[in-house]
């Protein structure tokens, strides 16, 4: 099981994969439009009023894109046999988790402190949130920062999966790579605004 | 029946092993002499049997693949590597 979510890759063929992603990344759109959640780039969500389900969907392809235009040249690079459907997979389900953090981020009710934090935003120091609301901060917190892990892993496994990877040059021209997609999805996402 | 494993590497030194006497089960005629093991058998078990299976299914890594229950490129790294392996075995002779 623990294999299944780490490293799917392993184990699935390339149509169960991209039949997975492809359903992932419409109920990824259709979650953020329905809950009004922005996808800025490609590991950051904020919130957003008036969006549109084809705003939503173009949000998620762009920032897929981001990825898989950095990650399959590299692939090419690291090992000439590299597939494109074996990185566009790994794109495509690793985004799968932002259905998750959709659902996170909406599951705890955050109106009060969002309230608290925009009423002392001239002067954080003033904060006070209530013990539920600070329970609430750290499980949340947590979450996330646990999804973006796992989201991390799943694009590792399946590039390492890809492209045969094993030097350590290769490890961080990967996570070059991803960062450079970062940079890439937060110019181009405002563009589509 | 239980088939004894073939060693590949000394237990003692882990050192790889060579074949000093061989003996025929009809005439118990003997031969010795000191012959390295061909690199095939210098193999793991597994990899042999990975061997093998590509063989018996005539070099499709995809049907490999779907019978194994295991998808295409990780059937493809696994070849990848022990191609190396075995050139590198090549390269010792």
């Amino acid at each position: 099981m623990k294999k299944t979510l780490l490293n799917p890759f392993e184990k699935y063929n390339e149509a169960q994969l991209l039949t997975f992603g492809v359903i992932a990344l419409v109920l990824c759109a259709y979650l953020g439009y329905f809950f009004e959640i922005r996808f800025d780039n490609i590991l950051h969500l904020s919130t957003a009023k008036n969006i549109t389900f084809l705003q939503s969907l173009l949000e998620n392809a762009v920032n897929l894109l981001c990825v898989f235009v950095f990650l399959y040249p590299l692939g090419l690079i690291i090992n000439k046999k590299t597939r494109f459907i074996d990185i566009l997979n790994t794109v495509v389900v690793a985004r799968s988790l932002c259905c998750l953090m959709v659902l996170c981020t909406r599951a705890f009710d955050m109106a009060g402190i969002n309230e608290t934090i925009i009423n002392n935003s001239t002067n954080p120091y003033d904060i006070q949130f209530t013990p539920v609301q600070l329970a609430i901060i750290l499980i949340l917190a947590f979450l996330l920062i646990g999804i973006l892990i796992w989201h991390i892993a799943l694009l590792y496994n399946g590039f390492k999966t890809a492209t045969n990877l094993k030097s350590v040059r290769d490890k961080i021209l990967f996570a070059v790579a991803i960062l450079l997609a970062d940079i890439l999805s937060m110019i181009l996402i405002p563009l589509l605004n | 029946m239980l088939i004894p494993k073939f060693p590949i590497t000394c237990p003692s030194c882990e050192g790889p092993l060579h074949v000093s006497q061989l003996s025929c089960p009809s005439c118990s005629t003997k031969v010795s002499g000191d012959f390295p093991l061909p690199v095939l058998l210098r193999l793991t078990q597994e990899e042999q049997n990975f061997i093998l299976q590509f063989f018996l299914f005539s070099g499709s890594l995809k049907e490999m693949a779907s019978q194994m229950g295991i998808s295409y490129p990780t059937v493809r790294n696994r070849l990848d590597d022990l191609i190396n392996k075995i050139k590198q075995l090549q390269s010792q002779e």
